[in-house]
């Protein structure tokens, strides 16, 4: 091993990232799938909202991820914002199988951008990509949509299969650290927080 | 002996704790630090940490699976804390197993700072995530020369190179270690240049015997001195390969040091540098591939009471723990720079400062002086009826096993090991020499046991150094008589003989060969041991398998971050809903809901609050937001926050009241109500409660003045304003003065809600249920009701003026708004009279408002003109009090508005005396005039029906005009 290999400059981001999603869009099967590695065919229904961390290392980078998986059903809307507030990154997820999933998933990105942080990674999740035959949202019209919107992240996803699921949140780290240097949070309350010990290590790279 | 037997016969018997971890690891069990080490052998480790995994995720799996229930919420927690402890105990002793320091491995996790991934990495087995590339053989030689220089006439050849092994495999590896490379005398000692001498002849000699018999041996390449250190009388010097270097197999520059132990010479002044030195230890760090290599060459305290056992426990805790490489020190002697020079490879610098637990392996060896725990003359004895009577040497001695194995019992370092009190960790072979110490120089009989004085024991060798023939050391140390040059004396201290020499090591990836003394080797009171190993040097897969290993611990770890922060969970006895049904306006319906905490491990009372908050980023950061966020129509939250006991069920009512623009507005077009109430309590997750509910809307309160029907006469005033206005008249308001002076209660405005709406005809259910099949007719039918009031008013006047001002207080839009449309009459109003005012603010009614707005203002204005009245004694506190009701009814709430309240008040005032609608007026004086001669004949209370008809009689007939 030589010893340039570790010397590299270390930063840990610690980035809170919100599920959005109708409900049985499969917001909780991808988080569990990410987290886990586990599927179950009948995931109860989130309520409120469900924490999780999970980290993730990107070349030099690491991502602790701070997920916050909100319940899709209407009534727990009001308790949104609470989690999307100060988020660094939301996925809002549809079920591709179904239309009413989609519209309620273009509202989200609605909602998010008028709720105004430029630096919001959004990444669109198409899920359950494992039964193609029953799909009702075409690819084509989600790609186009993404790009129209501006979103990040565009990818179909299958929590049961495992399909692009880190896919999606390895993407949304890549994002992450250099929007999160680029500007600091407006209010404070950013999501984005780096590592106040990075760069600290002791140990330099010494090379002869 | 072969090497084969001895290494599969190492000392398993005397550490039974160490069978149950297989490959003779006899380390650590009976140690405190390491009770909980969980190495584990090599040969399936990698079966063995997926086995370890998979327990992971299991536990894991089962925690969030089973959602936890109030019973195992405490001992899992318990559970966990125990288990958190091992960890730390486990991380400290499983440091040597690493093949790469925890910086390096740190430094590649980009994670250096988080203590528990360490821990978790520490207690992985290094084959997880390395691979072994090479074996190198590693060859260990201890000898305590007892201050002799090297002479021609030794032969160290057998000693340094002859395992007895059958194969004559190439050692890679030579550390050759010495004691009393000098005579440990004070003036000897602090000549430095002798002391260097002395050790560059033993370079020599060495580095010319393994070149010769390699040469001859057609091994290619011989070998080079690659790094030496000496502290007074210890020598650590070690030979390589010069192979490995080309190769690449070595290529950081190695770092050696040293640790004085012993006596201090200024005697107690306690500064390291005037330590003496007399014992100590010398510790070399080598590095083949990824694997670092310790040699620690050891003089331990001497001295054969009991106690002194302790003093060289103690002896080499200190060498372990002082001996720190530091990367920096100055580059070693000429000789290996010359190699490197000529072959043009360059040491790559160690990039940090090292200690021995950085070590992949160590091997730690000496004259560790540790004697027999035995009565010295009964060992004496033993030794003299084993040994053939005549020769009283070791020959005949060792010739057979049985005469000292009887003796390992005693063994004080066995013992020591065994009890935990010396070198945690490390193993030895099994021994099958004789004592190494001590012998009368120049033979192989043990000092002590013939007949003293004899000739014997100078004959042979090293005549010429009879200088050097004092031993300093044990006088210095066992702080016995003066030292004499006489033999005589020297066989009357009778030592005992005992195994003072020894070889141990750590780590598993070192594969004990062979061990043995060297009796052939006359040279010293001592005889040299060697011990052979096969070390496995291992690369490190960075990028795969470290990485894999690293991404997998950092997976459990956040597994049990939010198991942690899900640990506790309220059980919400009255579910996950709270219902409040049809909440009417002015209505209040109070729910109660239940819930309780589980018991956890943070004691038995818990401190929660209720509020529409959760938390935010991380867990356990709560949103702190000053904006409260709890909607309008949530009234009471009885008790939004308490503490109470686990385990008891906790009753909080909460309520659902519309009443006002305001909360109307909260709720919204849909009517539903709607919020989620969060149950937040430390060191448990959030718990979520949906309340829920329709707000019936109300067809009087909260409509837009525009939607309601308007009354027959007068006209665009709506019907409802017109109605309570005429039964204000009817009911005899003019005679009350406290009309709109009371406050009023949730109770009286709900009654007068009801009471207004029974006035128009219309229940609220009765609404609800037209409002279902068609507007329009509705509207219709209220128009008829409105007008033909067939209800019995029970209200009081005070109610009626409450829905008034109820009325106006629901309207979605105050009736003046914000009152803005009035800032231009204040312009310069300094030039302004009281009448031209007046005009101004009735101009912006007339232009300003709509229609029906303007009507419902000028229509209500007269009433409470007339009302205040002009001269009687009660006028002006009956204007203040429909001044200040007014000013807030009709203008938008406090911080919405253009004008303080004392300038709408004004507002209000200035218009009262207007007389705008003269119609109005007029209409009012008539009903005036009618209802006062009316109530001088009737009771106030009496027969309201008849009132309210005559009202409507009247307002007809006025129609009829």
């Amino acid at each position: 091993m030589s010893n340039s290999s570790h010397g590299a400059q270390q930063s840990q981001t610690q980035a809170k990232l919100v599920l959005l999603g109708d409900m049985g869009a499969g917001k909780s099967s991808l988080v569990l799938r990410f987290v886990k590695g586990q599927f179950f065919e009948h995931q109860e229904s989130t309520i409120g909202a469900a924490f999780m961390t999970q980290t993730v290392t990107v070349d030099d980078h690491v991502v602790k991820f701070e997920i916050w998986d909100t319940a899709g059903q209407e009534r727990y809307h009001s308790l949104a914002p609470m989690y999307y507030r100060g988020a660094a990154a939301a996925i809002i997820v549809y079920d591709m199988q179904s239309q009413q999933s989609w519209q309620r998933a273009k509202s989200w990105v609605r909602e998010l951008q008028r709720q105004g942080n430029a630096n919001l990674v959004i990444a669109l999740a198409g899920n359950k990509s494992d039964c193609k035959d029953m799909r009702k949202v075409s690819k084509e019209e989600a790609e186009a949509y993404a790009e129209e919107q501006k979103l990040s992240i565009f990818l179909e996803t299958s929590a049961k299969s495992g399909e692009c699921v880190n896919d999606l949140f390895y993407s949304i780290a890549n994002k992450l650290p250099k929007q999160a240097r680029a500007t600091p949070q407006e209010g404070g309350r950013g999501g984005v927080v780096l590592d106040a010990n990075a760069g600290q290590n002791r140990q330099k790279s010494q090379c002869c | 002996m072969n090497s084969s037997s001895k290494s599969s016969s190492l000392r398993k018997v005397e550490f039974p704790s160490s069978s149950s971890r297989g490959g003779g690891a006899f380390a650590s069990s009976s140690s405190p630090q390491n009770s909980c080490s969980s190495w584990e052998t090599f040969d399936d480790d990698d079966v063995h940490c997926n086995d370890e995994n998979d327990d992971d995720d299991a536990r894991a799996r089962r925690s969030v699976r089973r959602r936890p229930s109030l019973a195992d919420a405490q001992p899992s927690n318990r559970d966990r804390t125990t288990e958190e402890n091992n960890n730390a105990e486990k991380s400290a002793s499983a440091r040597n197993h690493h093949p790469i320091s925890e910086d390096v491995a740190f430094a590649r996790m980009n994670k250096p700072n988080d203590v528990r991934l360490r821990n978790l990495f520490f207690q992985r087995d290094v084959s997880v995530y390395s691979s072994v590339a090479e074996t190198a053989r590693i060859r260990a030689n201890t000898f305590n020369a007892n201050g002799k220089k090297p002479n021609e006439k030794l032969d160290i050849r057998d000693w340094l190179m002859n395992d007895d092994g059958d194969d004559d495999a190439v050692v890679d590896v030579y550390a050759v270690g010495f004691q009393e490379i000098v005579p440990l005398q004070v003036q000897k000692v602090l000549k430095v240049q002798d002391v260097e001498r002395d050790a560059r002849m033993w370079d020599e000699k060495i580095l010319r015997c393994l070149n010769s018999v390699s040469a001859r041996n057609g091994v290619g390449g011989g070998y080079v001195k690659i790094t030496s250190v000496q502290l007074v009388g210890v020598y650590l010097t070690i030979f390589v390969r010069e192979e490995l270097i080309r190769k690449g197999s070595i290529r950081e520059r190695p770092i050696a040091t040293k640790v004085a132990t012993g006596f201090s010479l200024g005697f107690g002044t306690g500064s390291m540098n005037v330590k003496l030195g007399n014992k100590g230890g010398c510790c070399a760090l080598i590095k083949i591939r990824d694997t670092t290599i310790a040699f620690v060459c050891a003089h331990l305290a001497a001295g054969s009471k009991e106690e002194d056992a302790k003093r060289r426990n103690a002896d080499a805790a200190e060498i372990l723990q002082k001996c720190v490489f530091a990367p920096d020190e100055d580059e070693q002697g000429e000789d290996e720079r010359d190699f490197r020079s000529s072959n043009s490879i360059r040491w790559e610098k160690p990039s940090r400062t090292r200690t021995i637990h950085d070590a992949t392996v160590s091997i730690f060896f000496g004259d560790l002086n540790y004697r027999l725990n035995a009565p010295k003359d009964d060992v004496l004895e033993h030794v003299r009826l084993k040994s053939n009577e005549a020769e009283l040497n070791a020959s005949s001695f060792r010739a057979s096993a049985s005469n000292y194995i009887p003796l390992l019992k005693h063994d004080q370092l066995l013992n020591e090991m065994q009890s935990g009190n010396v070198l945690p960790g490390y193993r030895e072979g099994s021994i099958e020499f004789p004592m190494t110490y001590k012998f009368k120089p120049g033979t192989s009989r043990y000092s002590g046991i013939g007949r003293a004085a004899t000739s014997s024991s100078k004959d042979n060798i090293n005549n010429n150094e009879s200088d050097y023939e004092n031993d300093f050391n044990d006088e210095f140390d066992d702080g016995e008589s003066n030292s004499t040059k006489a033999d005589d004396k020297e066989e009357k201290k009778k030592r005992a003989p005992a195994w003072c020499d020894r070889v141990l090591w750590k780590g598993d990836d070192l594969h004990l060969l062979g061990y043995r003394d060297h009796d052939e080797i006359y040279h010293s009171d001592h005889k040299p041991v060697s011990a052979t190993f096969e070390l496995k040097c291992r690369t490190v897969d960075y990028n795969g398998r470290l990485e894999r290993m690293l991404t997998d611990l950092q997976r459990k770890l956040d597994a049990e971050e939010t198991n942690r922060a899900h640990a506790t969970k309220v059980v919400l006895e009255s579910g996950t809903m709270c219902d409040f049904g049809e909440v009417h306006y002015c209505e209040r319906v109070t729910r109660r809901i239940q819930f309780k905490f589980p018991r956890n491990n943070h004691g038995n009372a818990v401190s929660f609050t209720l509020g529409f908050h959760g938390r935010g980023g991380s867990y356990d950061d709560l949103v702190n937001d000053t904006e409260d966020d709890a909607p309008k129509w949530v009234r009471d939250i009885t008790p939004a926050k308490a503490t109470v006991s686990a385990e008891t069920s906790v009753f909080v009512d909460i309520s659902a009241f519309v009443g006002g623009a305001g909360t109307i507005r909260s709720v919204g077009a849909s009517n539903s109500l709607d919020a989620v109430l969060v149950i937040r309590a430390e060191h448990c997750q959030d718990a979520y409660i949906a309340l829920t509910g329709v707000y019936a809307q109300n067809p009087i309160f909260g409509a837009p003045l525009r939607s309601l029907p308007p009354s027959v006469f007068p006209p665009d005033v709506p019907s409802v304003i017109s109605t309570l206005i005429d039964s204000l008249f009817a009911f005899g308001s003019i005679s009350k003065n406290d009309l709109f002076t009371q406050k009023s209660s949730e109770k009286e405005r709900m009654n007068a809600v009801n009471n207004c709406l029974r006035l128009c005809g219309v229940s609220q259910s009765a609404f609800n249920d037209m409002h279902s099949s068609s507007s329009s007719s509705l509207l219709d039918d209220f128009t008829a009701l409105s007008v033909m009031s067939s209800s019995k008013p029970s209200s009081s006047v005070v109610e009626l003026a409450l829905a008034l001002l109820e009325f106006f207080h629901a309207l979605p839009e105050p009736l003046f708004g914000d009152g803005s449309l009035f800032t231009g009459c204040f312009r310069d109003e300094e030039y302004m009279d009281e009448a031209a005012r007046k005009q101004r603010l009735e101009n912006v009614l007339r232009q300003s408002l709509e229609k029906t707005a303007y009507a419902s203002a000028t229509y209500t204005l007269a009433f409470l003109t007339n009302y205040v009245g002009r001269n009687s004694p009660s006028s002006s506190t009956r204007l203040e009090s429909v001044c200040r009701a007014f000013a807030n009814a009709w203008f938008s709430k406090a911080d919405a508005s253009t004008f303080s309240l004392v300038r709408r008040q004004e507002i209000v005032k200035c218009l009262l005396s207007s007389s705008g609608n003269t119609a109005a007026t007029t209409h009012h004086q008539q009903l005036n005039d009618l209802f006062s001669t009316t109530n001088s004949t009737t009771t106030t209370n009496s027969n309201p029906t008849n009132s309210a008809a005559g009202a409507a009689k009247v307002t007809r007939s006025l129609l009829d005009l």
